[in-house]
C-alpha cells in the first residue's frame, strides 16, 4: 500500500507546448481520487507521469514515498486501464491475465490462483479461453481491470476507463469500480471527463483545467463551494447558469444589476470593495432557481419559458431573461408552458459571484451544502 | 455492371492459371506425344517424365542446395527486417528518418547493377566465399531487406500505443514488447514478407549463375536451366522438373496465406 505525492511536476512537450504546469498533488494511501477536466486539460499526462510512460520535464514523483523519477514502469508497483482497453489481440483472457506475472517470474501456480481469484471477482471465469475479439465492450473492459488486479500492485491507474462503454453499461462498471476500490483498498487515481463519474466515484476529485488543479476536495464541497467559474461550469449537469452584471451598494444592501433586472444580494454576502469596478457574473445552480409568481421587486430574475425538457423524475426548464438564456430544474408535475412569464427566485444561499474576466471567486462567503 | 467484375477476375484467372495447368499436364504426357499434339490432354498419363528428372545429374541436389539457400536467406532477411522495421517504427534516435532513407534507397539498386563488384568481393582476395551457401545467402538476404523493412514497419506503426504501454508496465523492454506483442501482431505483414521474399529468391537466376561454379552447389534454376543446354529442350521433363519447382512456393504461400487473414487486431482496442 502506498501514497503518492506529486512535487512540483512540469510536463513540456518538444516544440514548448506545456501539458502539466508546475503542479503538486498528494494522494494518501487507500485514497481514491478523481482528476477530471476537459480534454487536453493534462490529466492523462499526469496519469502516464506517475506510470512512467512519460518523463516529467521538471519535478518528483513519489510513491509510498520513494522517488520514482528514474525507474522503470514495471518497477513502480502500479498498474494501469487504459481507456482502448489494451488488451492483447492474440492471447487468451488467461494469457492476458497471466501474462505480467509471467513476465515477473511468479510461479506458475501462484499466476494461476491470482487469475481465477481476478476473474472470480470480475465475473469473467467462463471467458478465460476466449481471445479479446470474442469479448463484448464490457468483457474486454473486465479484462482490462482483472490485467490491473492480478498485479495486486500498490496503486491502480485508471485512463477514462468507461469512456468506450454505452450508457448502461458505464453505470454499471461504475459501481464495480467503486466496490473494487472497497474490497481491495488500494490508492486509486481515476482519470475522466466526465462529470458524473468524478462526483460518484471519488473521494476526492481535482477538478484541472489547462494543465492545473483548478481545485480539489470532497465531490460535493467542490459542487457546493466551487473557486473558480471553470469548476462551478464544468460539475453538474445541467451546468451552473451564469448572469453578467455589475454590483451597486445601495444604502442597506448590494445589488447584482444584471441586464434588465436587479437583484439585492443576500446579506450573508460579502463582497471586497474591488469587485464593484468590476464586471462579474453571478451564478446560480438550475435547481436552486424556483419560479414564483408572488415574488417580491428585486428578489428575482424575470425571464419567459423558451421551451421544456421532461426527463420524467424532473424537468428542465429553460428560461428567456433577455439575451440570457438560463435552466431551472424543477419537479416533474409542476407546469410551465412555452411563453409563460417566469419570477426566478434563487435561494439566496447559494449564490456566487465571480469576476467575468479571470473566473475567480469573488464572494468570501461558503455556499450552504447541497440539501 | 454487375457480371464486369467477375467476368475480369475470370479472364485474368484464364490467362493466369493456363500455364500451369497446361505446364502440370504436360508433365505428364510423353515427348513424343507432346511434339504431335502440344495441347492435347494427357489421355495416358505417364510418370516418365519425373523418373527421368531425378535420373539426371544434380537436379535432387539443385533442389537441396535452392531449399537451403532460401530458407537461410528468408529467414535472415525477415528477422533483420523485423527487428530494424521495429525500431524505426516504435523507437526514437537521432537520425532515424536519414538511416530509414538510405534503407530505402537500396530498393532503387538494380541488384545487377552489383553482380561484378559482388563477383569480386566473393572471390579469392576478398570474402573468398564463392561456390559456398553463403555467397548467395548473404546477397538474397540483403536485397530483400530494403521492401520488407518498408513493409514490416508499417505494420508496427498501425500497433496501438496502447499496446506497447501495457506491455511495458506488464514488465516488458523493447525486446519483449518486440517479441511478445509486436511480432504476433505483425503475422499478416510478415506473412507478406515471407512470401514475397522466397518467392524472389527461390527464382533468382543471375546471382546463382554468377556466384556459383561448382555443379554441386548450383540451385534450380540452374538446374532447370540445363534441361534446355544438354538435352535440347526436352519439354516434358522440362515440365516435370518445373511442377516439383513450384511445389515449395504453392507450400510457403497455403502456409502463410492463412496468416495474412485481415482482422487479426480486432479486439485489441475499442471497436
Amino acid at each position: 500500500m502506498a501514497g503518492v505525492s506529486l512535487a512540483k511536476v512540469r510536463k513540456t512537450y518538444p516544440g514548448g507546448a506545456a501539458a502539466v504546469h508546475e503542479m503538486s498533488l498528494e494522494i494518501a494511501d487507500r485514497e481514491f481520487v478523481v482528476l477530471v477536466g476537459p480534454s487536453g486539460c493534462g490529466k492523462t499526462t499526469l496519469l502516464r507521469m506517475i506510470a512512467g510512460l512519460e518523463t516529467p520535464t521538471a519535478g518528483e514523483v513519489l510513491i509510498g514515498g520513494r522517488p520514482v523519477n528514474g525507474v522503470a514502469p514495471k518497477d513502480r508497483d502500479i498498474a494501469m486501464v487504459f481507456q482502448n482497453y489494451a488488451i492483447y489481440p492474440h492471447m487468451t483472457v488467461y494469457d492476458n491475465l497471466a501474462f505480467g506475472l509471467r513476465r515477473r517470474g511468479v510461479p506458475p501456480e501462484e499466476a494461476d490462483r491470482r487469475v481465477r481469484e481476478a476473474a472470480g471477482i470480475l465475473g469473467i471465469d467462463a471467458l478465460l479461453d476466449r481471445r479479446p475479439r470474442a469479448l463484448s465492450g464490457g468483457q474486454r473492459q473486465r479484462v482490462a481491470v482483472g490485467r490491473a488486479i492480478v498485479r495486486e500492485p500498490k496503486v491502480f491507474l485508471f485512463d477514462e476507463p468507461l469512456s468506450n462503454l454505452d450508457a448502461r453499461l458505464r453505470v454499471e462498471m461504475r459501481k464495480e469500480i467503486k466496490l473494487l476500490h472497497r474490497r481491495l483498498q488500494t490508492t486509486m487515481l481515476y482519470v475522466t471527463h466526465d462529470q458524473v463519474e468524478a462526483m460518484t466515484l471519488g473521494e476526492r476529485v481535482c477538478v484541472m483545467n489547462a494543465g492545473r488543479i483548478e481545485q480539489s476536495g470532497a465531490p460535493l464541497e467542490v459542487y457546493d463551494n466551487p473557486a473558480t467559474r471553470f469548476v462551478a461550469a464544468f460539475l453538474g449537469s445541467p451546468p451552473m447558469n451564469f448572469l453578467p452584471g455589475r454590483l451597486r451598494r445601495s444604502e442597506t444592501r448590494t445589488l447584482f444589476e444584471g441586464r434588465g433586472f436587479v437583484l439585492a444580494l443576500p446579506e450573508g454576502m460579502t463582497v471586497g470593495a474591488e469587485a464593484f469596478d468590476l464586471p462579474v457574473e453571478l451564478g446560480v445552480r438550475p435547481e436552486d432557481l424556483a419560479d414564483d409568481p408572488q415574488a417580491a421587486p428585486q428578489t428575482f430574475i424575470p425571464g419567459a419559458v423558451e421551451l421544456v425538457e421532461a426527463l420524467g423524475n424532473e424537468q428542465l426548464v429553460h428560461v428567456l431573461c433577455g439575451e440570457a438564456r438560463i435552466i431551472s430544474r424543477r419537479e416533474a408535475h409542476l407546469r410551465a408552458p412555452p411563453g409563460a412569464a417566469q419570477r426566478l427566485v434563487p435561494r439566496p444561499d447559494r449564490l456566487c459571484l465571480f469576476r467575468a474576466d479571470s473566473g475567480s471567486r469573488l464572494d468570501a462567503r461558503r455556499r450552504t451544502p447541497t440539501p | 455492371m454487375r457480371w464486369l467484375r467477375p467476368a475480369i477476375l475470370a479472364a485474368l484467372l484464364a490467362v493466369t492459371g493456363y500455364p500451369l495447368v497446361w505446364m502440370t499436364f504436360s508433365a505428364l504426357r510423353t515427348e513424343g506425344d507432346l511434339r504431335a499434339q502440344p495441347f492435347a490432354l494427357p489421355m495416358r498419363p505417364s510418370w516418365e517424365n519425373y523418373r527421368a528428372v531425378f535420373a539426371g545429374a544434380g537436379f535432387g541436389r539443385a533442389y537441396v542446395n535452392s531449399l537451403l539457400v532460401a530458407c537461410a536467406a528468408v529467414a535472415v532477411s525477415t528477422g533483420a527486417a523485423a527487428a530494424a522495421a521495429f525500431a524505426f517504427a516504435r523507437m526514437r534516435f537521432r537520425g532515424r528518418e536519414a538511416l530509414f532513407l538510405l534503407f530505402l534507397a537500396g530498393m532503387i539498386i538494380p541488384p545487377h547493377v552489383t553482380l561484378i563488384s559482388l563477383n569480386r568481393l566473393m572471390g579469392p582476395g576478398g570474402l573468398d566465399l564463392k561456390d559456398t551457401y553463403l555467397a548467395l545467402i548473404g546477397p538474397y538476404a540483403g536485397f530483400a531487406l530494403p521492401m520488407s523493412v518498408l513493409i514490416l514497419r508499417t505494420a508496427f506503426e498501425e500497433m496501438p500505443r496502447d499496446l506497447e504501454d501495457a506491455a511495458r508496465l506488464d514488465g516488458c523492454g523493447a525486446f519483449g514488447i518486440f517479441w511478445h506483442v509486436a511480432l504476433p501482431l505483425a503475422r499478416p505483414a510478415l506473412a507478406t514478407v515471407v512470401i514475397f521474399n522466397a518467392l524472389t529468391i527461390w527464382n533468382e537466376f543471375a546471382f546463382a549463375l554468377t556466384l556459383v561454379s561448382d555443379r554441386g552447389m548450383r540451385t534450380l534454376p540452374l538446374a532447370l536451366w540445363e534441361f534446355k543446354g544438354e538435352r535440347g529442350m526436352m519439354l516434358g521433363q522440362t515440365c516435370a522438373a518445373l511442377c516439383l519447382a513450384v511445389l515449395p512456393l504453392l507450400a510457403v504461400y497455403f502456409a502463410a496465406q492463412r496468416q495474412m487473414i485481415r482482422g487479426l487486431t480486432a479486439g485489441a482496442v475499442k471497436g
